[in-house]
């Protein structure tokens, strides 16, 4: 085998080296990087599923979209704006009832594990008589 | 008397001239006669003059050497190109015979004259023999048993200390395939050069044992005897398939594969070989690029392939590593944000639930800035040491302040850092 690989010529030798090298500084790092990334995935996925969980989601996150957004918003409230802004940034004006701040809050605990957004900033309440309007600003994840 | 006579009539075209020549065969050897030259343009007269020797010797044979630079020696008889047996497991072949019309009866290729010049003297040992014929070294590495390594060298234009470094370049190339070099060195030149003999023995450093014949007489000798040239002429036809026509196409990529694994060690010679197949398209080629060396024959071609498979393999792993490597990074990155932005509404629903609760039935809330960072509240307070109490419970550095409103009632803010 030695004495064959020797009588190989010189470019043969070259391309064999070469292989062996992006072998070991290329290839071996990529997979323990990729085994190591998806290991790291999975359990970062877990976690976010058994939140998920919780709150008896059982899809995952979807990109945001207006339509879809509003209309399941607006189930649950009296009343939802959303106004496209630059950035893929969304500004949401939500009226709702005093007594339902409780469902308010359940719905920022689940927004994201529901849409890919974040919450950017403050969230403004102001309040009327009866009734309690939340500003804030989405962000697509 | 003529018509008794066995007379060989020999030719040759060297550069734009045929020469011509015949002998009359005696039992003690033969009679040359003188050599007579014709120019290319005059290529009719040759021919009437060769078909008019054949008319006064009826029993001849008209022969001639083959100076084509794609004859190559093999184990094996390739039935897409004409070919002849030189050893008993040796053919030497070329792609197709072209004589243009003129009379040919014998035509030997210069592999099978240096066999039949040396044949008695090949032992065990490994001789190399070299024939130079119209500017072109042929060279042979053999023992009694086989051609063990043939090349054709081009030496057009070269000095002899080239020409010497050519020679002692494929004994090195010899040398990587079989790990043995010549024991001694044969030279059958057509040509008078006493310089390129005095180089090549310097270069070498061996002795070289010359011979010089002229072609006519050498074919003169290969025409002379009918067991000498029963097998070893080229054959003008093609060995199986019989076809009339002599052009052959591609070279059978299966034939001899230990040949084709040889040629992988000699890609060095690549570029002064004359009877390399790539070499068939131009053969004064010698800046063959680095890719040109791999695609110089079918059977290069395979081996080189072979030579890439584990960096093509290496690059396919990679590759798919790599890529799966970017897409699962996009996945996880994704995925990461999810979870700090969860994180982040969830501190904030918890900061939201814990200001609403501290409110209770001492306070409502008019408007709030509410972030994971801060909280500004305003509101109204009628109950204001249970307010601040709660709300200094959950944020003791922040800053309560009451204001009295005209309508007897009382106005609270709040603001802290969280």
């Amino acid at each position: 085998m030695l004495e064959k690989f020797k009588s190989t010529s010189i470019v043969t030798k070259i391309l064999y080296l070469l292989a062996i090298v992006l072998f070991l500084v290329w290839v071996v790092p990529s997979m323990v990087n990729y085994y190591s990334t998806v290991s790291e995935y999975e359990k970062s996925r877990d976690e976010i599923q058994q939140i998920s969980k919780k709150y008896s989601i059982k899809e995952e996150a979807v990109p945001f979209t207006v339509d879809a957004f509003k209309e399941r918003t607006e189930r649950l409230f009296s009343k939802v704006t959303v106004t496209p802004l630059d950035m893929n940034k969304h500004s949401v004006s939500i009226q709702m009832k005093r007594e339902d701040i409780a469902k308010f809050h359940t719905f920022i605990d689940t927004l994201t594990l529901t849409y890919l957004v974040e919450i950017e900033g403050d969230l403004k309440f102001e309040s009327t008589d009866s009734l309690m309007e939340v500003k804030m600003v989405l962000v697509d994840l | 008397m003529h018509n008794q006579q066995y007379v060989t009539i020999t030719h040759y075209k060297e550069r734009e001239f045929y020469f011509l020549n015949y002998a009359i065969q005696t039992k003690d050897g033969f009679i040359a006669k003188d050599i007579e030259q014709f120019h290319e343009t005059e290529k009719e007269k040759f021919i009437e003059r060769i078909r008019q020797l054949q008319v006064e010797y009826p029993k001849n044979q008209v022969i001639s050497l083959s100076l084509s630079s794609d004859q190559v020696v093999k184990d094996k008889e390739d039935p897409n190109k004409v070919s002849a047996q030189i050893f008993k497991d040796n053919f030497v072949t070329q792609n197709s015979i072209d004589l243009g019309n003129i009379p040919v009866t014998l035509y030997f290729s210069p592999y099978a004259v240096l066999y039949e010049e040396y044949k008695h003297k090949l032992d065990d040992k490994l001789t190399l023999m070299i024939g130079l014929f119209d500017r072109k070294l042929y060279i042979l590495f053999a023992n009694k048993e086989k051609i063990h390594q043939s090349w054709t060298l081009g030496t057009r234009g070269l000095t002899e200390k080239q020409i010497a470094d050519r020679v002692y370049k494929s004994m090195k190339a010899y040398y990587k395939i079989s790990y043995k070099f010549a024991d001694h060195i044969e030279m059958l030149v057509s040509d008078d050069s006493p310089k390129l003999l005095k180089v090549l023995r310097e270069e070498l450093s061996m002795s070289i044992l010359p011979t010089q014949k002229t072609i006519h007489n050498i074919l003169h000798h290969m025409g002379a005897d009918q067991s000498r040239f029963s097998s070893s002429y080229i054959k003008p036809y093609l060995s199986s398939s019989k076809t009339d026509g002599l052009a052959v196409n591609e070279e059978n990529p299966k034939v001899n594969e230990r040949a084709s694994l040889e040629e992988v060690a000699l890609n060095s010679l690549d570029d002064i070989r004359l009877n390399s197949p790539s070499s068939s398209v131009d053969t004064n080629q010698k800046a063959a690029s680095f890719f040109d060396g791999f695609k110089s024959s079918n059977g290069n071609k395979s081996v080189s392939l072979v030579s890439f498979i584990p960096l093509l393999f290496v690059l396919g792993l990679g590759g798919y590593f790599s890529l799966s490597n970017a897409k699962i990074q996009d996945k996880m990155n994704l995925l990461s944000a999810q979870s700090y932005a969860q994180t982040n509404n969830a501190l904030l629903s918890l900061t939201s639930k814990d200001i609403f609760s501290s409110m209770g039935k001492s306070a409502e809330l008019k408007s709030a800035n509410i972030s994971n960072e801060k909280i500004e509240l305003k509101g109204v307070v009628w109950g204001i040491e249970p307010l601040r109490n709660a709300l200094t419970e959950l944020y003791s550095d922040g800053e309560f302040v009451i204001k009295p409103l005209e309508n007897f009632m009382t106005e609270f803010s709040f603001k802290s850092k969280i």
